[in-house]
């Protein structure tokens, strides 16, 4: 690429071949940069896999480079003329990541893998007689109990990415932004160690602890059989290397970027429990279109209706069936009161029937409309309150669109909902509530949160004014625009000079 | 985890090693004896047959018979191995039905190009009467499958049934050779001879086809992508024939050999050769007992700490004990062939006349007998590296062999009659002494070949 970028993106599974949360941020963020030059590197699963982008790059994206992390095999390559010191090097950063020392992956890239394409080759990291003598003795220093078959498996798994990375052909830029922690996250660091060129870091959800959960209920993960006279391998090993490699890699790219960027104060507090420099550490909350949403005006409301919306895709995660239950609690109390179920069924088509059904059984169809895939803004404008039962969340938009119409939001205490809605900091919070926070799976809070602000319109609309101040004091669209501007442009400063 | 191995779960299945690995080790054992017994047959008749033909018409079968053996083993060479090992992973594969028709492709195949070959061969030596030359294309076609029917044989391990094919067709060659002698000359003693030696071919398919009945298609292809994907094997089978051969092929066209007719030539090496072969008779047996008890049950125990999810402590206390069985065998096989050897080297003046070696023969005879006991070590060090799928060492082994018997079969005639046989013994010690180090590195080496040369994507061999 004859012109260097001023920013490289680095994605893992994600823009511009994945849509979704973060996908749509990515998006957003290049589009409203149009004078940042962008290239985009990324990570996909499978070598040489063929994938079409889901987005249309804008024209100040100048390329993306693809590479996989997994199948096929290592091609030989001639052995490099490493030391005895430069392997017993990789033995210490080994050694040093275990006992939490900060991880000095420039001087092992130094010795091991200078540049792309220089010192030792995947193939003789992957069938190298160095390497392996590396694998027996971390096998022999630290599991010697455990199944070795499976040990050597796990460690060709987790480190193969890795080898893979270390020779991935990263676009030359002025400035390195990843998206994640993890593969990304380490591809970033090779370049912060190799280069010095400054890394920025944004992490949505928490990427550790979101593999942590996979690798909980993933299954071709070898459950350690307990043998006899076994004192420190527990059934769980093998998923414990795993999940370790991921905080390790976590560790290894917060020591290793410059800015550490999060989207809610509690993601920050997780950071810095994972190794992240608390001087290093940024909250820049996702914003929302003030405007759009803004401008939605209230449709004249039915005497003795009121409307609850769950704005919201129809799939486990948003435990749609506590709300339900909600509902029928509510019901009872409030025999006006009407239910709206906004978003996707077709995502998970046995859960939306179940909840179909369930409604069914509750007795409250007449009350609840399943609206499918729909224009969120025009139910805004029906809703009094707005539920979220969410079992996970980042930093949900619906909160934000929420309060960008004036509506009030009762949400399960998860992700960053409870700072949404009491206040992030003393200013926040000076604002007042803007809403109600509820246990997770606890239908009964849920239906007493929603009858308190059924039953007090002026707590409704002080709520509903909070929220409205709320968001365009801390959740403008135009602000996030503005921070990253502000960093990119401090960063590209300390890359040129 | 899908990309623990493939070789490795078939290192461990039940029946899988008994494969491929007794496979190795029957084909070299079991090709050996039909070997040693033609060449019993051969000296028997050489000492039986003097009254029934002339010792020219003698000189000249024996050279035929020679000239067939040893260069139909290097014609089916690459064959013999790729086959044995096409067969042992079909058996892996449960593909019984294919064995039938593998076998008669390979056969057919076989006698063809034989057919081809010999017969170009006797085309051009027009100073043989058409008799003879007719039946030693036909005696050609019969031994080239002969050895390629000994592969199925390993894998049908019913000793006892291919051990009375071979004698009673034995038995049946020196009968009809003395036999049809007497009536047709030189011919019909050929003719015998090669009688006898159709019995065994016959009664071993025989044997065969009752124990592999069923049919498959297209198996001729499959059979011909096993050269493909074993390149090394053809490689090793073909070089290690060639190796065994080169040094009596180097004194036929020596100074120290004669012609007999157009292209067959004799020496005076070969008789002194071939019957020091017969001295290892015990030691193949001995070895193949104590490897199928002993020696296999260590190596199982070996690739069950592997797969079945020992600790790397397990595994190498497992290949430990692997070491010791080996050193085991290898000891029980010296306790035997030492004694054996001297014993021969010793009383080889006062045997000589007896087997009928000439007083010029004897010192070629005692290097030969400590050759060939050297020769039985490195086909053993050879099997036991196959053992580990060190297929690419096999070869290096056939060629060290090939090498260093061809030039140092060259010296010793440039040294002179004193020196005759000398090469080979040597050439056997430097190939034993080569195969040692390559068994050490490979014992040391053993837990890395294992799991860190395993293809990180399974590419299970094409179905």
């Amino acid at each position: 690429m004859a012109e260097v970028a001023d920013v490289c993106l680095i994605l893992e599974g994600t823009y511009p071949y994945v849509t979704g949360g973060v996908s749509g941020w990515v998006h957003q963020l290049v589009t409203a940069l149009p004078e940042i030059r962008f290239t985009l590197f990324h990570i996909g699963a499978t070598k040489g896999e063929t994938v079409t982008p889901r987005y249309t790059l804008p024209p100040n994206v100048l390329g993306v480079v693809n590479v996989g992390l997994h199948g096929g095999d290592e091609e030989p390559a001639p052995p490099s003329k490493l030391s005895a010191e430069d392997w017993a090097a990789m033995k210490v950063f080994h050694d040093r990541l275990r006992d939490g020392a900060p991880p000095e992956l420039g001087a092992l890239l130094a010795r091991v893998a200078p540049a792309p394409g220089a010192g030792a080759s995947g193939h003789e990291l992957v069938y190298g007689r160095a390497a392996w003598e590396i694998v027996t003795q971390l096998y022999e220093e630290r599991a010697p109990t455990v199944s070795f078959v499976d040990y050597f498996w796990t460690w060709r798994f987790t480190h193969l990415p890795m080898f893979r990375l270390l020779h991935a052909p990263v676009p030359e830029a002025r400035v390195y932004h990843t998206v994640s922690t993890g593969w990304a996250g380490l591809v970033a660091s090779l370049v912060r160690a190799r280069t010095g060129r400054p890394v920025l870091l944004t992490e949505h959800g928490i990427y550790a602890n979101e593999r942590r959960m996979e690798i909980d209920q993933a299954d071709w993960i070898t459950v350690q059989r307990q043998a006899p006279m076994t004192l420190m391998a527990g059934p769980g090993f093998f998923k414990e290397l795993w999940s370790r490699l991921f905080y390790r890699l976590s560790r290894i790219t917060y020591a290793h970027a410059d800015l550490i960027v999060t989207i809610f104060e509690g993601n920050r507090v997780a950071q810095i429990n994972d190794g992240a420099d608390p001087a290093r550490t940024l909250v820049v909350p996702n914003g929302v279109d003030l405007a759009a949403f803004g401008e939605i005006a209230p449709n004249p409301r039915v005497p003795g209706i009121f409307t609850v919306g769950f704005i919201g895709r129809v799939v486990p995660i948003k435990d749609v069936k506590t709300f339900l239950r909600a509902i029928r609690i509510v019901a009872d109390a409030l025999p006006g009161v009407r239910a709206r179920v906004v978003g996707p069924v077709d995502e998970d088509e046995e859960y939306a029937n179940e909840c179909r059904t369930l409604a069914a059984t509750l007795g409250i169809e007449d009350k609840i409309e399943f609206t499918g895939r729909a224009d969120v803004k025009r139910h805004y404008a029906d809703c009094d309150v707005i539920v979220l039962t969410s079992l996970s969340e980042g930093v949900p938009l619906v909160i934000l669109e929420a309060y960008a119409a004036g509506i009030p939001v009762i949400a399960s205490d998860v992700g960053a909902c409870r700072e949404m809605i009491h206040g992030r900091d003393a200013a926040d919070k000076a604002l007042g509530p803007s809403g109600l926070v509820t246990g997770i799976a606890n239908p009964g809070a849920t239906a007493d949160a929603i009858l308190t602000l059924a039953r007090d319109p002026g707590l409704r609309k002080e709520f509903g004014e909070a929220g409205r101040t709320r968001v365009r004091t801390y959740y403008d669209e135009a602000d996030l625009v503005r921070s990253y501007r502000s960093i990119y442009e401090r960063m590209l400063r300390q890359a040129g000079a | 985890m899908a990309g623990i191995g493939f070789r490795l779960k078939r290192l461990l299945k039940e029946d899988a090693a008994g494969g491929w690995i007794r496979a190795h080790l029957y084909g070299a054992v079991v090709s050996s004896g039909p070997w040693l017994l033609s060449v019993v047959t051969l000296a028997t008749l050489s000492v039986l047959a003097r009254t029934v033909v002339t010792d020219a018409a003698q000189d000249l079968f024996r050279s035929m018979v020679a000239y067939t053996y040893t260069f139909t083993l290097i014609t089916t060479g690459a064959a013999q191995m790729v086959v044995t090992r096409h067969l042992a992973d079909e058996l892996f594969r449960g593909r019984q039905d294919a064995l039938r028709p593998i076998y008669r492709w390979s056969v057919g195949a076989t006698a063809a190009l034989h057919l081809l070959i010999a017969g170009l061969f006797y085309a051009l030596a027009p100073e043989l009467p058409w008799t003879l030359r007719v039946l030693g294309v036909a005696l050609a076609v019969i031994v080239s499958c002969t050895w390629i029917a000994m592969i199925f044989v390993g894998a049908l391990q019913d000793f006892t049934s291919v051990g009375r094919a071979f004698v009673v067709g034995s038995v049946a060659s020196l009968v009809s050779a003395l036999g049809l002698g007497r009536l047709a000359g030189p011919a019909g003693y050929v003719a015998g001879f090669a009688l006898g030696q159709a019995a065994i071919f016959f009664v071993l398919s025989a044997r065969i086809e009752r124990e592999f009945p069923g049919e498959s298609a297209d198996e001729e292809w499959r059979l011909l992508r096993a050269f493909g994907r074993y390149p090394d094997l053809a490689c090793a089978g073909l070089l290690y024939n060639v190796a065994i051969a080169i040094d009596r092929i180097v004194f036929w066209f020596s100074s120290a050999g004669w012609r007999i007719t157009s292209w067959l030539y004799g020496s005076i090496y070969d008789t002194a050769l071939f019957l020091a072969y017969i001295s290892t008779v015990p030691a193949l047996a001995v070895f193949l007992v104590r490897v199928e008890t002993d020696f296999y049950d260590a190596y199982r125990a070996y690739y069950g700490a592997v797969i079945k999810q020992g600790t790397l402590g397990q595994v190498l206390a497992a290949k430990a004990a692997m070491a010791t069985s080996l050193r085991n065998s290898l000891r029980g096989l010296i306790q035997i062939q030492v004694p054996i050897t001297t014993l021969l080297v010793v009383i080889a003046p006062w045997m000589g006349p007896i087997v009928g070696l000439e007083r010029a023969q004897v010192w070629i005879f005692r290097a030969a007998v400590v050759g060939a006991a050297l020769h039985v070590f490195a086909l053993f060090e050879t099997i036991i590296l196959l053992y580990f799928d060190r297929r690419k060492l096999g070869v290096e082994m056939a060629a060290v062999f090939l090498v260093a018997n061809g030039s140092l079969a060259v010296a010793s005639l440039w040294l002179g009659p004193r020196f005759y046989g000398f090469g080979y013994a040597i050439a056997a010690l430097i190939t034993v002494c080569w195969g040692y180090r390559r068994l050490e590195q490979t014992f040391r080496d053993l837990e890395y070949l294992t799991f860190a040369s395993q293809p990180l994507s399974p590419k299970i061999a094409e179905a």
